[in-house]
Formats: structure tokens, C-alpha cells, sequence
């Protein structure tokens, strides 16, 4: 075996995954005095908004007024760093997206990060987690030079498919019914002057016609996003399977580049703007919405969205519908957006893994039920756990508590004086 | 260690890049059960991933209407022209462009006729030893660890990985080539060619440079896909690309470097006021890392004088070509005296020292030198088909890779098409 030369590294938190949740977790966590390093597997940061070209923060807003920002803090950071130089995408988006270019939310996660003092290692990817007794005391990696134990106070797990948890023994559920994955796509040369709703109708008009053309692909909206004016990406594609299952996942990659193929074409032959369109660039990553979820000290429902219940751990607000995105063959538009919650809070206890300590889990696959994950998944809401998870673990770290012990006053004075948004009374207009 | 799976195999190729690609091929179509384990979620390597979306090396760099690469890497050419994935005309004449998302379909395609059993999101993480064999490779993936126990392996990581964590020799230079954040604008206006704007961004980067308003830069060379927009290999970043540190650092200044470059084509260069950047390489180029020690090892002579070798499994054509990391900026020359297509022996495929291991594409033996012209995408697949080649016939006859007759390989080589003379 050969290790690599950063082999045996300590640090006060580890963050584990660098897209929404990650990041946000090792910015909050080296703002609070921690040591801090994240491993990220691919060579950026940004996750699904990026490696999977969904290109929006969802959740930022909330859906129900959508004129008001339900997340501060480290997404409040970042949005600033890419209005700054010129990355937010043209105006012509749904009202609920904030819609950003992936490339400069790319370079902001690095400037943040540098500015905040964490050590980013990217082509790093977690192997497994090292355990003594029901404590995590570090992870190990597979980085460019070999594998490396690298030790830990704690552990931020922001891996989206809780990777951390599954190596420490956490329990976890996987549906039965996972939401469907999604391979996005960027057409290039679209013919000016049809805005983003009349080019959405357009698509799934023309995918409506193609279904009752007797045409078996599976497809959900279309969905539409564009970077500039002269570009459209696609969310269509829609592709079932486990994505935690190598061999599933890689099926899934090969069938969803012939569906983008399939759907480009229909589009093409039936909206007038993409006639003369062409595949600018596929996906880096599938999109993948829901794989595991893990027990936490307290499991959100779908009641407590729409109850709105009140936690006195509260240390994030959520804002997107129950969206869930069908696997039982169904295509086109699953009702969603008709019913948005008004913003509604998140306990810190969702964070927190029974069984194993030294490790809080952020983002995608934080403790809910099956309906309510499909509103908490979206990389705003994503953002806001793992800036709460980062500061936590910075604070549980120099305190050396257990995380049901950690004073969760403390968490939330931390939290506020990084900008987070913790109540409705803190929300602002944009 | 924990061990989530456990494989068994014929052939193992470590890594989807252009050599990986031709090998996996090449090994199942002979009957070996072939296994192919790629990090990323296509294959492609660094064609795709770094948006180097070019076959160099595939065309006779001294007449450019020639190939000098036959087989599955001109299989791979027309079935992306069968798919619209070739890129336009106007293009360097040494080059040979294709659309990246068209590679991955294609990749798919060919690994899913010949029947390979292909892993996304899986790279090799350790090798274990058993005397003078490979006895299993460890991968990592979303699960944790796998096991691959393989009759031979086909170390195709580019960085010579497995072979290095087989504890093969190696060398690595003190000096390694720079690394590229390649990088493709859109919204270009007007009509130029190639030619033009790649003078003009030359001219823009050298003024900027002398009045300290660029950071380093190579070239710039620029290819294309289609009308309105272009790729720039221009970044030049330093460091070992085996090393995490080194690669975080470089991934994060290349894309501060992407963006200082394209404010200089914009301000400086009409066509480019209203371009922006479509995407950039989801992974830094590297251009040189570890070159793993074989039987042979070709030198800078073999390429120049274009020597005979006994053993010839592929020919070779892109010139020495060396992205300096001493500091300077700019054009460097190798295009001005490109070697007559020369042969690239089999030993220099067969890792050292380990019985059933080789190393195709970038990490295969070659000095510092030679290997500015062996690295690149079309002679990295050629090499590739020669080793999924032979493994195949090794372990169809239960025998080792060295005791297989050379002639048996070259025969089997023709008949696929290969060119092993021009």
C-alpha cells in the first residue's frame, strides 16, 4: 500500500463533499476557529447546481412569496461574490430560481473557502470512516497519491448519498420509491426572441406529441432554465434506478445520454426556437434527488412542513414544495408548485445521527421522511443545514461535547452572526 | 479494510481515457471478460473531462491528409461522424476535432457491443502484490472498496496508478510539462478563422503579458467544435498532478486564470466583446505525471530518427512536444520539425518487473522527452488496443503476456486494421 503523503493529517472538522451543503458546512465551520478541511471527489465545488447542471439554488426563496429570501448566510455570501463578477444568469428564469452560471459559482466556493482558511483538497474521495467504539475520530481517502487516514474532532458528512454515515454503522432507510434521476443538458444556438415560459410550453408540447405519437421515453416537465438568451438547459430526461448501486448508477448514466439524445431530437423537430439548436454540454453527474436518509434525533414530516412547528432547535428554514419527482412511469408535470409551504423550520436534532457521534450529517440525506426530503433536498435548503452542521461541529469540537449535548443557544448565536436566516421574522425581501 | 464487492475478471483496464477505451474494446471482442473502471460517469478522459476534444497524433503530423492510427481509433472517428460528433472544418490541419458529448455516447456504444462490464464512478485505489503479479486491485467507488482479482491488468489511469501502487519503477521529471484549464467560449461574433483569432489572441496575450496584465500562458492554441464559439488552451499552471495539494491549488488558479484570459480576449480582441465562457474542463489537463519503467523505454532519439524496433504495435506521429514549466509564456516550439511516424514497441507497453501488468497511454515507458510525443489522445488509443490485444490472447491461451510470440500479436493487429507502417 502506498500512502499518501498527507497520511495521518488532523484537523479540528473534516467536511466530507463539497457541493451546497459541504461547502457551506467548512465555511461555517473555519469562520467558528475551526481547523478545517473538506474533501471534495471532483475537481470543483458546487454539486448538483453544478456537476449536474441544474444551475439553481432552489429554496433560497421561498416558493408561496417568492419575493422573499429565506436563506442568509453562506448562500448569502456566495450569491454576492458571483453578482460581483457578472455571474448570475439572465433575468429571463422562473420567479422561484435563482438562477446562477456554473462556471463563476465554481471560482466564489474557492474564493469563499480560501478567504474562510479552508484546507480544500479536491480529487479526494472519502473511503471509509474511522471508528472507535460509537465515536467517528476521522475518515480515510483515495487521494492522487494514495490513501491517507486523515483524523478529526468531527466529521461533517455533506457527501448527498450520507457515504460517511453508511461507513460509521449510522442507520439509514432508502425508499422503496426513489425519486427519479435526471441527466440536464444545454442546447446552444436557440433562435432569440421566445422567452423561457414560451420555450417551456413549447417543449412540452412537442414531448406531449411525441408521447401520443406512440413514443415510450420517459420524460419529466420539460423543465426549463437558460444561462444567457441565446442557450436553454434541459431538465427532461428521467431515468430510474438505485443510485447508491454502481451497476444501477451506471446503467443510469448510459441510458439517460441516449435519452438526452432521443428528447433532443423531438425538441428539435418540435419547437420552432431549437430548430437549429445543438447539444452544447451534457451534465458532469447525473442529477440524483433522493438515495439514502439517515436516523436522526428527529425525523421531520410532512405535518411538521405544513403545520409549521415550532423547534427550539431550530437552525434552518426550508421553502420548497413537496416535490417529488415519480418513478412509476409517469411523464410530463407531477403536481408540485400548487401547494408551496410557507417557510417552515428545521431542528438541529435532523442533523444528528443516533447510535454514532462525532459525525452530524447535512444536507440531501438529514433525517426526514420520504415526503418531507422532497421538499428539504434542494441545494438552498442544503446550504442553510450545512452551515448549521459546520458550525455545530466547529463548536462541539472545542467544547468536546456529545452532539445531544452541544448548547444549541450557543449554535444558533453563531449561526445568526454569520447571517443565517433561523425565523420568519428575520426574512427579507430580495 | 473493508471490502464492499469482490470481481473476478480476465482483463482488467483501470481508467476510460483514449487508451482505456481501445483496450477494453479490443479485450472483449477477443473473449476476455473484460472489466473497465472509470471515475467519472463516461469515459473519454482527458478528450472529454479537460475539453482537449481532439485526436492528436492520429493524423501524420508531416501530411496531414494521412493516419497514422488504424483500428479502433478510426472506428471511434467514423462512428462520431456517423453521430454529427465531428466537429467543424475550420480547425488546426494536424488536428482532428470532435463533439465531447458524441465521445460519450460513442464510448458507450462500443464498450456495450464488445460486451465490456463497465463501472462508472469506480478508480483503482490500491493493487495488491503477490510476488511478481498483480494479485487484485482495490477501487473505490460510492460503496466503499471493491475487490478485482484480474488475470492481467491494463493500467490506463494516466497517471500510472496501479502500476505505481504495484510498486512498479517509475520516473517522474523535475521538471513535469504545465497543466491546462482548457476552456470553451461562445457568443463570438464575426466570421474568422481559426487561424485569425488564434493570432489575434496571441497578440492580445503577449501585449497583456509585457504590461503585467496576464498571468502565465501557453500559446494560445484554439480548436473548435461549432460556429460561434471556440476552445482556448491557454492556462498554464504548475505543479505535480499526482499530487492532491498540487492539483487542488492548480484546479482552483486555472479558473482564476480562465477568467483573467477571457477579460483580456474581450477587451482586446472585437470578435470576443460579448463572449462569455460555455464550460470548462471538469478536470484540469495534466499533461505529465508518473511515466512507468517497462522492458523498453523509448527515448527522444527513437522518436527523432524514427528507429526500428522489433516489436511495433502502433506508430507514433505528434511531435516533441513539451509545455515548458520553467516560466516561460507563449509558443513553444515543436510544431516546426515533426518526426516521420515511428514505431512504438510492445515492450514498452509491459510494466517492469510485474508479470501481468501493462501501461498504456500517457504512463507508458518513455523518457521525459519521448514522452512529449507519445502522450497525446491518438497514439494513447492505439496503445490501448495493442495491450487489450495482447491480454486477451494471454488468457485465452492460459499464457503469460511475454511468452504470447510477438508475430501472433501482429497478426491479429493487421487483421484488425491497425497500422504498424505507414
Amino acid at each position: 500500500m502506498q500512502p499518501s503523503k498527507l497520511d495521518r493529517r488532523e484537523y479540528d472538522v473534516i467536511v466530507c463533499g463539497g457541493g451546497s451543503a459541504g461547502v457551506a458546512a467548512a465555511y461555517g465551520a473555519a469562520r467558528a476557529g475551526a481547523r478545517t478541511a473538506l474533501l471534495e471527489r471532483l475537481g470543483f465545488c458546487g454539486g448538483t447546481p453544478v456537476a449536474a447542471m441544474i444551475h439553481t439554488l432552489d429554496a433560497i426563496y421561498s416558493c408561496e412569496d417568492t419575493s422573499q429570501v429565506v436563506v442568509g448566510g453562506y448562500a448569502r455570501d456566495l450569491v454576492e461574490e458571483i453578482t460581483a463578477m457578472g455571474g448570475l444568469a439572465t433575468e429571463d428564469n422562473p420567479d422561484e430560481a435563482l438562477s446562477l452560471h456554473p462556471e463563476f459559482m465554481k471560482i466564489a466556493a474557492d474564493r469563499l473557502l480560501e478567504r474562510a482558511g479552508v484546507h480544500t483538497l479536491y480529487h479526494a474521495t472519502v473511503i471509509d470512516a474511522l471508528v472507535q467504539g460509537n465515536r467517528l475520530t476521522g475518515v480515510e481517502a483515495a487521494l492522487r497519491d494514495g490513501r491517507a487516514q486523515l483524523a478529526a474532532h468531527w466529521v461533517v458528512d455533506a457527501t448527498g448519498d450520507a457515504e460517511v454515515a453508511n461507513f460509521a454503522g449510522v442507520k439509514w432507510t432508502l425508499d422503496e420509491e426513489l425519486q427519479a434521476i435526471t441527466y440536464h443538458f444545454r442546447l446552444g444556438n436557440v433562435s432569440p426572441g421566445a422567452t423561457w415560459r414560451e420555450l417551456e410550453e413549447g417543449c412540452r408540447i412537442a414531448m406531449q406529441q411525441g408521447d401520443s405519437r406512440g413514443n415510450r421515453l420517459r420524460y419529466g416537465g420539460p423543465w426549463v432554465i437558460r444561462l444567457t438568451n441565446q442557450e436553454v438547459s434541459i431538465n427532461a430526461t428521467r431515468v430510474y434506478g438505485n443510485p447508491i448501486d454502481p451497476e444501477d448508477l451506471t446503467l443510469a448514466e448510459r441510458q439517460a445520454r441516449e435519452s438526452m439524445l432521443a428528447i433532443w431530437q423531438i425538441l428539435r423537430d418540435g419547437v420552432p426556437a431549437l430548430r437549429n439548436s445543438y447539444i452544447l454540454s451534457g451534465a458532469t453527474e447525473l442529477h440524483v434527488r433522493e438515495s439514502r436518509k439517515i436516523l436522526g434525533e428527529y425525523v421531520l414530516t410532512e405535518e411538521d412542513i405544513f403545520q409549521r412547528k415550532c423547534f427550539p432547535d431550530v437552525i434552518a428554514l426550508g421553502a420548497w414544495p413537496i416535490d417529488i419527482h415519480p418513478t412509476d412511469g409517469y411523464v410530463g408535470v407531477h403536481p408540485h408548485k400548487d401547494n408551496p409551504p410557507r417557510p417552515y423550520e428545521i431542528p438541529y436534532r435532523c442533523l444528528v445521527p443516533v447510535d454514532v457521534d462525532q459525525l452530524l450529517v447535512a444536507g440531501r440525506p438529514i433525517s426526514t421522511t420520504h415526503r418531507a426530503h422532497g421538499s428539504t433536498r434542494v441545494p438552498g435548503t442544503s446550504m442553510a443545514t450545512g452551515q448549521a452542521a459546520g458550525i455545530a461541529a466547529a463548536l462541539s469540537a472545542r467544547s468536546c461535547v456529545e452532539a445531544t449535548k452541544l448548547d444549541v443557544r450557543q449554535l444558533q448565536q453563531e449561526l445568526l452572526r454569520q447571517g443565517a436566516i433561523l425565523s420568519l421574522e428575520q426574512v427579507v425581501s430580495r | 479494510m473493508r471490502i464492499a464487492q469482490r470481481r473476478e475478471c480476465d482483463v482488467l483496464v483501470c481508467g476510460g481515457g483514449a487508451a482505456g477505451l481501445g483496450a477494453a474494446v479490443a479485450a472483449a471482442r477477443h473473449g476476455a471478460r473484460t472489466i473497465l473502471l472509470e471515475r467519472h460517469g463516461y469515459c473519454g478522459g482527458i478528450c472529454v473531462s479537460s475539453l482537449v476534444h481532439t485526436f492528436d497524433g492520429a493524423r501524420n503530423c508531416r501530411n496531414n491528409d494521412q493516419f497514422v492510427v488504424g483500428g479502433i481509433p478510426r472506428e471511434v472517428i467514423a462512428r462520431l461522424d456517423r453521430v454529427g460528433g465531428l466537429a467543424l472544418q475550420d480547425n488546426p490541419p494536424e488536428t482532428l476535432n470532435f463533439d465531447p458529448e458524441a465521445m460519450k455516447l460513442v464510448s458507450d456504444q462500443m464498450l456495450r457491443e464488445a460486451g465490456v462490464t463497465v463501472y462508472y464512478h469506480l478508480f483503482a485505489a490500491e493493487a495488491i502484490r503477490d510476488g511478481d503479479r498483480v494479485q487484485a486491485v482495490i477501487a473505490a467507488g460510492k460503496e466503499g472498496l471493491w475487490e478485482i482479482r484480474p488475470s492481467v491488468v491494463i493500467d490506463t489511469t494516466g497517471d500510472g496508478d496501479v502500476s505505481y501502487f504495484a510498486g512498479a519503477q517509475y520516473e517522474k521529471d523535475g521538471l513535469m510539462q504545465t497543466m491546462s484549464q482548457h476552456f470553451r467560449i461562445g457568443g463570438l461574433s464575426g466570421n474568422r478563422n481559426w487561424h485569425d483569432l488564434e493570432q489575434a489572441c496571441r497578440g492580445a496575450m503577449d501585449r497583456a503579458y509585457a504590461e503585467g496584465r496576464a498571468p502565465k500562458y501557453g500559446g494560445p492554441w484554439l480548436i473548435r467544435i461549432r460556429p460561434g464559439e471556440i476552445t482556448a488552451n491557454c492556462t498554464r499552471l504548475y505543479g505535480d498532478g499526482a499530487s492532491t495539494e498540487d492539483l487542488s491549488g492548480a484546479e482552483m488558479q486555472g479558473r482564476e486564470d480562465m477568467m483573467s484570459i477571457l477579460e483580456i480576449f474581450r477587451r482586446d480582441i472585437p470578435d470576443f466583446r460579448s463572449a462569455y465562457v460555455l464550460v470548462s474542463g471538469c478536470q484540469i489537463g495534466v499533461r505529465e505525471t508518473r511515466r512507468i519503467l517497462g522492458d523498453y523505454q523509448i527515448t527522444a532519439s527513437d522518436v527523432a530518427e524514427c528507429r526500428q524496433q522489433p516489436d511495433p504495435i502502433a506508430l507514433g506521429s505528434w511531435p516533441i512536444d513539451i509545455h515548458p514549466a520553467d516560466g516561460r509564456v507563449g509558443v513553444h516550439q515543436h510544431k516546426e520539425n515533426p518526426p516521420a511516424p515511428y514505431p512504438i514497441p510492445l515492450r514498452a507497453l509491459l510494466v517492469k518487473g510485474i508479470a501481468n501488468a501493462m501501461a498504456a497511454g500517457r504512463c507508458l515507458s518513455a523518457t521525459h522527452e519521448a514522452h512529449g510525443s507519445t502522450r497525446v489522445s491518438g497514439t494513447a488509443m492505439a496503445t490501448g488496443e495493442a495491450c487489450g490485444t495482447l491480454a486477451a490472447l494471454a488468457v485465452r491461451r492460459a499464457a503469460g503476456l511475454r511468452t504470447v510470440p510477438y508475430s501472433d500479436l501482429r497478426e491479429q493487429l493487421l487483421k484488425q486494421g491497425v497500422l504498424l507502417a505507414l
